[in-house]
């Protein structure tokens, strides 16, 4: 399955393989993660606002 | 005064040993997103280390034995990461406007580092030695030819496009990625914007942010 050609999609003028489409769309999804998701703090850890 | 002593000493005052490896943090870099830089580093370090390897074995060891096929792979999905990583911190510092408060310098070699990344990729692409790196630069020629770069940088020239890719290219990102991380030691983490004053209007609906 890898070493075959990708899929290609085409709308207008945009052209775009799947893989390349899949792999957008997963920076979009762990990004969006990054802001959303929690920080654990850590115990007894120093932060300050002043630095 | 010796120069040796003044350029400690310019040094020191600028960078202090507890400003260059602090152990405290502002209380905002508690989120995911300022991970996305030091994951960018980290696999910038793997490839490096991988490259090594590789180019210590040469292209016959990396296409024609298992360990070469397992360190190619490292090579190629560290690169994977390098920029997935890299795309993600620079989107983040996009929108946290990450060029505020002086810190113009830490944006513009953040960006250049990206460009210089880019081509550094590309000419590994043309380091594979495989019909995968023949069909690119046979592409690519053209395009170097027709912004006048085909008489210097020859992507049919393995020896040069290897060059480029072990060596020069490499160390440039090397510097900048050392420029840049001193720049963000130098002047911190930018801070986040302050939260937007808004005042409902009698309709509920949410007015323009005061000047």
């Amino acid at each position: 399955m890898l070493s075959s050609p990708a899929t290609y999609l085409h709308f207008s003028i945009f052209l775009i393989s799947v893989p390349n489409l899949v792999v957008i769309a997963a920076m979009v999804v762990a990004f969006i993660l990054a802001i959303a998701l929690p920080f654990p703090r850590a115990r007894g850890g120093k932060e300050r606002l002043d630095l | 005064m010796s120069l040796t002593r003044q350029i400690r000493e310019r040094v020191v005052r600028a960078l202090p040993p507890e400003r260059l490896l602090p152990d405290q943090q502002p209380a905002y870099v508690h989120s995911y997103v300022y991970l996305l830089g030091i994951l960018t580093l980290v696999s910038f370090v793997l490839l490096v280390l991988s490259g090594t390897v590789l180019a210590a074995f040469g292209p016959q060891w990396w296409h024609g034995s298992a360990t070469g096929r397992f360190f190619n792979s490292i090579h190629f999905w560290s690169v994977q990461v390098f920029f997935f990583c890299m795309v993600l911190h620079l989107w983040a510092q996009f929108f946290m406007g990450a060029w505020r408060d002086g810190r113009a310098m830490t944006w513009v070699t953040g960006a250049v580092t990206f460009v210089a990344a880019i081509g550094t990729a590309f000419t590994g692409y043309l380091s594979q030695q495989n019909f995968d790196s023949q069909w690119i630069a046979v592409q690519g020629k053209d395009a170097m030819n027709a912004v006048g770069l085909g008489g210097f940088f020859n992507l049919l020239n393995f020896g040069q496009m290897y060059g480029f890719h072990v060596f020069i290219l490499p160390w440039l990102v090397a510097l900048l990625v050392v420029v840049h991380v001193l720049q963000v030691r130098l002047r911190g983490v930018v801070k986040p914007y302050p939260p937007e004053e808004r005042t409902p209007s009698p309709a509920g609906r949410r007015t323009a942010p005061k000047a």
